[in-house]
């Protein structure tokens, strides 16, 4: 629940404030959002499955979110697409917790069979 | 209280992707929106060209028709009392002067063709093309030699003409000449006497190495008039 009033917030902040980021850093950006997510999706599968920690969470948060732009922006110097990388991996990752959480709800509201 | 802080971090965690998310999302439909401004592709220009040509056309004709529409109540006018007659007289007079007008007489025509190929085969480069300099050197020499109205590539050449080099064109009353095709100045004067300033073997000495050089005497040249409308937005008559 505070998480979603946290994401609001986050985009009303958006909205409304002009924060002027480079816009070479745009693709960086976009990597970036994709680890983001990827981490929320991880945290709410831990929190499904009750073993969710938030050093764990906020660590793998920006790790990944730094670590994605970090190799878009190397892949960038080097001529090689690695960002390419970032966005199999986060995008697998995302749909195998995607996965894994819906079979959690499921299990979870599933009628029990009396 | 171990739990509200951890809420708390997730909280923060999630306004960060939020205000990222929309970050991006602005960015993204900015970016859209100057791409689209620059996308206008050659056939839109091609279109849009030729819309204002055809729009030109039918400006120039509704031009001509409110001449006429003058002329005629000139004419009118003119047939009044001596004095108005002595009046048109002097706006026709005025009119040839500003290039208002058609104008036909004797005079001469020069030919500038310029040198595709130098000695060696090879297409010349641009720095030997015709440049302003010549034009404007040109019209200054029939001018001197007395030409009452001269036109190049029948741009009619007034007092408030400007000749110069924009990129490959050369830009006479906002016209575009190329200077790599020919380039054809008609003058009407004393044709006997522009002949013979043309005749001057330094008149053309540095313009002939860039291109052929003809002319010749015409006695029925016709030269357009100016295709502009004057508008003097700063010089003023002194009131005395």
């Amino acid at each position: 629940m505070i998480a979603f009033i946290g994401l609001i917030l986050g985009i009303i902040i958006g909205v409304a404030c002009n924060v002027n980021i480079p816009d070479k850093f745009s693709p960086y950006m976009s990597v970036a959002i994709l680890a983001c997510l990827d981490s929320v999706f991880g945290a709410i599968k831990a929190n499904l499955s009750k073993n969710f920690q938030t050093d764990i969470f906020i660590s793998g948060f920006f790790g990944n979110a730094l670590l994605a732009a970090g190799l878009a922006y190397l892949g960038d110097k080097l001529g090689v697409p690695i960002y390419l990388a970032a966005v199999i991996v986060f995008g697998g990752r995302i749909f195998d917790n995607f996965a894994i959480i819906r079979r959690l709800l499921l299990k979870k509201y599933k009628p029990k069979p009396h | 209280m171990r739990k509200f802080g951890s809420q708390i971090s997730v909280a923060l965690v999630c306004c960060i992707l939020g205000f990222m998310l929309t970050y991006q999302f602005k960015a993204l439909t900015k970016q859209d929106n100057t791409v689209n401004l620059g996308s206008q592709n050659n056939t839109d220009v091609t279109v849009t060209i030729e819309q204002y040509k055809k729009e030109k056309n039918a400006l120039e004709a509704k031009v001509n028709d409110l001449q006429n529409k003058v002329k005629n109540y000139e004419d009118a006018a003119a047939s009044k009392s001596d004095s108005t007659k002595n009046l048109v007289q002097q706006l026709k007079n005025t009119r040839i002067l500003t290039g208002e007008v058609d104008v036909n007489g004797p005079g001469i025509i020069v030919y500038l063709t310029p040198n595709n190929k130098d000695l060696f085969g090879e297409s010349s480069s641009v720095d030997n093309h015709i440049t302003d300099k010549d034009l404007v050197y040109l019209v200054n020499e029939l001018r001197f030699a007395g030409a009452e109205a001269i036109s190049i590539n029948d741009i009619r050449i007034v007092s408030r003409t400007g000749i110069r080099t924009a990129g490959n064109y050369i830009l006479i009353n906002d016209n575009k000449i190329s200077p790599s095709s020919r380039i054809v100045i008609q003058a009407i004067g004393d044709k006997n006497l522009l002949y013979s300033d043309m005749s001057f073997p330094e008149v053309f000495a540095d313009i002939k190495n860039l291109c052929d050089v003809k002319f010749q005497k015409s006695d029925n040249i016709t030269i357009k008039k100016y295709n502009k409308a004057y508008k003097f937005e700063y010089a003023k008559p002194v009131k005395e």
